[in-house]
């Protein structure tokens, strides 16, 4: 199992509780949708927030954060409510951070942009937001102290601040709760949900609480994510591309030629997310995956190299065809011989980009 | 008597002579009712599933293995004639609409039932209808409302707790593909079975409807099992009755063939609603929204245990029934251990090969269906978990209850 702590401080972790507090889903389950119940969905993941272009806003925040930066904020969650106009924007923290910390840029810019979201949503109406950190709940209270020095400080430069306020993640008795050390000024519905400290994922003693992931894996966290988890996060892919090979292959009817695309079969395993990853990152990817099919299926049939990221293979007949699958269906995930951390972490070869 | 009479239906050309055929099936000979016997075989009817996308499936005609020819009669209905029963005619199979073909025959109960699981269980273009209890629940409420207090009504209730223990089937698979429950009973001299005991309800009530609708609430808060419902006897506009299982065969126990057809009719609209709106409220997916960021829309499905597994029986579960082949529930994938009680599955429906994510717990499944999943995957866990693992469940579509779903639905079909 794995440690609470560490859970608890891993973005993967975090923003899939989230996402799991928004989903439409029965209440009192071992999963409580407890911002779905208060009436939030989810609004987007990563959308870009638009600067504030007024010349003493852009100069007050040029001086207050010392660059003339003014590429847009994305905030990891974009919360909307079924009648509250506010919308929560929700940054994902391991750890709270003083107002001198290099998270202050963009800190002030998000909450120097939330006055007023309508540019962001392209909508004719002021649409006022509020700005939240989450993180570790005993960081909460100091996340929260931050947030508002820097929302005076940007008051004092002249500039609109919007409202500001931390949730706390914590591992308790019964599983995982939210909170905040400034419920009071929170939106009213966010307020009323995390007032009396929610059990978003209940502990039954015996596994872990780590829920299913719709979100497995984010490109880029090398650094700050644990080992472990960082490994799982990849197995987890690994898994979800090797149903979507099984899928392409069930579904062949012989004879038959397949493409094997890793950005087709990436696309499928994140549900989509693939597409929003950086560029680097999903060649580096799709590539493993080529890398993958090459490993697990080339000792059935000849595997043809069409691009960097894309495999042909005949299935002349159905004996071919259950013979791949069930080469898939024995196939490890964990395995480095099938794995995606392998096939990434593996040195490029000679005439790999030929 | 016996009868060596396989049943098979004779090789006519058109619709109508098959339906004048099959009407005058069920009427009995004189020389049968004067020696008391009827030797014909009824028709029984297999209601099948392929894909809500017509395209992504092979045509009716590919559908089967090659051995089975499909000889078409008119637009919508095929004379099925089989090469491994010496090319004569097996049934027919009638596209009563684009996504539910229906297989009629004649043959044994044995035979046809053998033939449904070599042409289906293991075809990956078809699956059958799962009725599942909420939904043939709902078809008795239709009954109630429908059918005068006097008739004669059939309800059975299954419930057998197949990962309880271990058995020597067990251990191969969870047997169950094979041979039904229905036909695994233990011998006298089955040693594993004497053994081996475990949970096992089996209940068919014949009743008169005034009484069933009087005592069955009563049975079904006293003993649990009478919440799984896998036998519902439609009665007849007039003798018999049209005879469904779980598993979307029927029996034509009724004097008509044309009113056995209109009933199945019914029984996939309602099917078919209440399956594309589960699909429609379910599926996931993420959009792009303005300015790269993205949504993640759907919803998850909720399968809730009243009583929780014990940790032998969900290890037995996840063994048996989530990762072999075999295994009734027709999932396959990659399972990931969270604990003693707990597992993530990367799965894969092999009905259309579908993936999809389940985490299974001591008390609940969860299943995240992305866009394009067959929400037959619902019907079928359902139906099995209350067969298999509790015969007790509350089930949801997101929040909203799955047997208000198909409440609805009854209501747009009939």
């Amino acid at each position: 199992m794995t440690d609470a702590s560490t859970l608890l401080v891993d973005q993967v972790f975090q923003l899939n509780t989230f996402l799991w507090a928004l989903e439409d889903i029965p209440e009192k389950g071992q999963i409580q949708p407890v911002l779905g119940s208060a009436g939030y969905y989810l609004g987007a993941i990563g959308r870009q927030l638009l600067m504030p272009s007024a010349e003493q806003s852009v100069a007050a925040l040029a001086k207050l954060t010392g660059s003339t930066d003014r590429t847009p904020c994305r905030p990891d969650l974009w919360l909307r409510h079924e009648s509250d106009a506010v919308q929560p924007l929700v940054e994902l923290k391991a750890h709270g951070f003083s107002a001198e910390s290099s998270n202050r840029r963009q800190a002030l810019k998000l909450i120097a942009a939330a006055v007023d979201l309508s540019s962001s949503l392209a909508e004719p109406a002021e649409t006022p937001g509020h700005v939240l950190y989450a993180t570790v709940a005993t960081d909460a209270s100091e996340m929260a102290s931050t947030l508002q020095d820097l929302a005076r400080a940007l008051r004092a430069a002249g500039v609109a601040a919007a409202p500001t306020g931390a949730i706390g993640l914590a591992i308790e008795a019964n599983g995982v709760v939210l909170s905040s050390p400034n419920v009071d000024e929170l939106p009213e519905p966010l307020a009323g949900a995390l007032e009396s400290r929610p059990v978003v994922l209940h502990d039954d003693g015996k596994n872990d609480l780590q829920p299913l992931y719709f979100v497995p894996w984010i490109p880029g966290n090398d650094n700050s994510q644990h080992p472990d988890l960082h490994a799982a996060g990849l197995r987890e892919l690994t898994a979800r591309v090797l149903t979507q090979m099984l899928a392409e292959i069930g579904r062949a009817r012989p004879p038959t030629t397949l493409q094997l695309d890793g950005t087709r079969l990436l696309r499928a395993a994140t549900l989509g997310v693939f597409d929003q990853w950086r560029d680097a990152d999903r060649r580096q990817f799709s590539e493993a995956v080529a890398a993958i099919v090459d490993k697990s299926l080339g000792s059935v049939v000849t595997v043809r190299r069409t691009a960097p990221d894309s495999r042909e293979i005949d299935v002349p007949n159905g004996d071919v065809k259950e013979t791949l699958v069930e080469r898939l269906e024995l196939a490890d995930p964990a395995d480095p011989a099938v794995n995606l951390q392998a096939a990434v972490e593996e040195p490029p070869r000679l005439f790999d980009d030929l | 008597m016996a009868t060596t009479d396989p049943g098979y239906l004779p090789r006519l050309e058109t619709r109508e002579a098959f339906v004048d055929h099959l009407e005058g099936y069920a009427e009995p000979t004189v020389s049968e009712l004067r020696d008391g016997r009827l030797t014909r075989k009824l028709l029984k009817t297999y209601m099948l599933e392929t894909s809500r996308h017509p395209g992504t499936t092979p045509d009716t005609e590919s559908l089967f293995p090659p051995h089975i020819q499909m000889h078409r009669l008119d637009d919508t209905l095929y004379r099925v004639e089989d090469a491994t029963h010496e090319g004569r005619v097996v049934g027919l199979l009638e596209e009563l609409d684009d996504r539910h073909p229906v297989f009629y025959t004649t043959l044994a109960a044995e035979v046809s039932n053998k033939w449904v699981r070599q042409a289906v269980d293991r075809n990956p273009w078809l699956d059958r209808l799962w009725l599942s209890s909420p939904i043939l629940f709902e078809l008795w409420n239709h009954v109630r409302r429908t059918t005068p207090s006097h008739r004669y009504v059939r309800l059975g209730f299954e419930h057998e707790a197949w990962y309880e223990v271990e058995t020597a089937s067990g251990l191969e698979g969870d047997g169950i593909e094979a041979e039904d429950i229905d036909e695994v009973e233990p011998s006298d001299d089955d040693a594993v079975s004497a053994f081996g005991d475990r949970r096992r309800s089996r209940v068919t009530l014949t009743e008169r409807l005034s009484v069933l609708e009087d005592k069955l609430p009563q049975f079904r808060d006293l003993y649990d099992p009478m919440h799984s419902l896998v036998q519902l006897q439609i009665p007849s506009g007039g003798r018999g009755g049209h005879l469904l299982y779980h598993d979307g065969h029927a029996t034509n126990r009724s004097e008509s063939f044309a009113e056995h057809r209109s009933e199945v009719a019914k029984v996939i609209r309602l099917y078919r609603d209440v399956t594309e709106h589960s699909e429609d409220r379910l599926w996931v997916d993420t959009t792009e929204v303005e300015g790269d960021g993205f949504r993640v829309d759907g919803a998850p499905v909720t399968i809730r245990f009243r009583q929780p597994l014990g940790a032998a029986t969900f290890a037995r579960f996840v063994d048996l029934g989530l990762k072999r082949r075999t295994s009734r529930f027709r999932i396959g994938g990659y399972v990931t251990w969270r604990g003693p009680t707990k597992v993530h599955v990367a799965a894969i429906d092999r009905h259309l090969w579908q993936p999809f994510l389940l985490e299974a717990t001591s008390s609940q499944l969860i299943a995240v269906l992305p866009r394009g999943t067959c929400g037959n995957t619902i019907h079928r866990l359902v139906t099995n978990v209350q067969r298999l693992l509790d015969p007790n469940v509350d089930v949801w579509l997101g929040s909203e209850r799955y047997e208000t779903a198909v409440e609805q639905s009854m209501q747009a079909a009939a």
